[in-house]
């Protein structure tokens, strides 16, 4: 027994039951182009754009992050989400820091936006240090093959949304 | 394309809500913010959240993947686990990564539940070294706020992302 079922209509106009915590559209991005990166106060690591089915009374975004870095930098730069050009600060989306040049610094995280809209919503994932400094978390996204350390293989970032039944 | 199994899942009507085997049914995020203090000891608990199952253990599994952000060195190692109350099921399927200086001492990891019932289900993430060591902990601060103890950090939550699937 499904508890509370309700109904949305699709853009054909099919009726598609579901319940709270039903996924009513997926989509993963993906890339693995050795990107080089340079310290600063404002960094934006990758933005994709979801096209949201349903507005923010039916439906929210779920995103899961995984960005893979290497070659360390610093080790705090103060990560998270931006949607629609607005920064979330109170935020799940960091990186893990090992403070060894070849070492892997992947950041990686969950959140969540339950005040948006329907049609195209702009997702970045950034790095803005709360006291204004110029920092970096690794120098390089993606790194390719070799990259810092003859054994690396080229590594590739992933950016998961759902779109789920409020 | 065939589906290979399948497993009638239907509501009141009869009407079919989802039938693939391992189709996700719900999807959801529990959030823990509170910035807390961690101390040593031979176990500790580091939040609880709950969560209401739609289905009953016959019909579905529970996924629960974790993101729990802390900071500070304390112990290397020390038995981080997830377990649903009541469930006599203590998952440690999560680890951390031990870093002494600067950055972050997230715990990741995934725990799987064959045999929970419909209702409401409370997730407590805590820790427990295998040899009962005291004066252990994964980190010393849960949910760093903005600026403690680094200015460059913005504040964190710890989630875990709840997946109930069909069997």
């Amino acid at each position: 027994m499904i508890l509370g079922a309700t109904t949305v209509t699709d853009n054909s106009g099919k009726t598609v039951l579901t319940t709270s915590g039903s996924i009513l559209k997926y989509e993963e991005f993906y890339r693995n182009n050795e990107i080089a990166l340079s310290s600063s106060s404002n960094g934006t690591h990758w933005t994709v754009t979801f096209n949201k089915l349903y507005n923010s009374s039916t439906s929210y975004l779920i995103v899961k992050v995984k960005l893979a870095m290497a070659m360390r930098y610093n080790g705090n730069c103060g990560h998270g989400i931006s949607w629609n050009g607005s920064f979330d600060s109170n935020q799940n989306i960091d990186y893990r820091f090992d403070n060894l040049d070849y070492s892997d610094n992947p950041v990686f995280g969950i959140a969540e936006n339950k005040s948006l809209g329907v049609g195209n919503q702009t997702i970045a994932i950034r790095w803005i240090p709360a006291d204004g400094g110029s920092n970096l978390p690794s120098y390089y996204e993606n790194p390719g093959n070799g990259r810092g350390d003859g054994r690396r293989r080229n590594n590739g970032s992933v950016i998961q949304v759902w779109e789920v039944k409020l | 394309m065939a589906i290979l199994a399948q497993s009638d899942i239907r509501n009141n009507s009869g009407d079919v809500i989802y039938r693939n085997v391992g189709g996700i049914i719900r999807m959801q995020i529990l959030e823990h913010s509170p910035n807390t203090s961690i101390s040593g000891s031979a176990n500790g608990t580091l939040f609880s959240v709950s969560f209401t199952k739609l289905l009953s253990a016959s019909e579905s599994n529970i996924i629960v993947e974790s993101h729990i952000w802390g900071h500070g060195a304390n112990s290397g190692v020390s038995g981080p686990y997830l377990e649903i109350s009541g469930s006599g099921n203590r998952d440690y399927n999560h680890t951390y990564q031990y870093e002494g200086g600067q950055g972050n001492t997230p715990i990741h990891g995934m725990s799987w539940w064959t045999t929970l019932g419909a209702g409401s289900h409370t997730i407590t993430a805590g820790w427990s070294p295998n040899n009962g060591s005291s004066g252990e902990s994964p980190f010393t601060t849960l949910n760093t706020n903005q600026g403690q103890s680094d200015s460059r950090y913005r504040k964190h939550v710890s989630r875990l992302l709840v997946m109930e699937v069909v069997k």
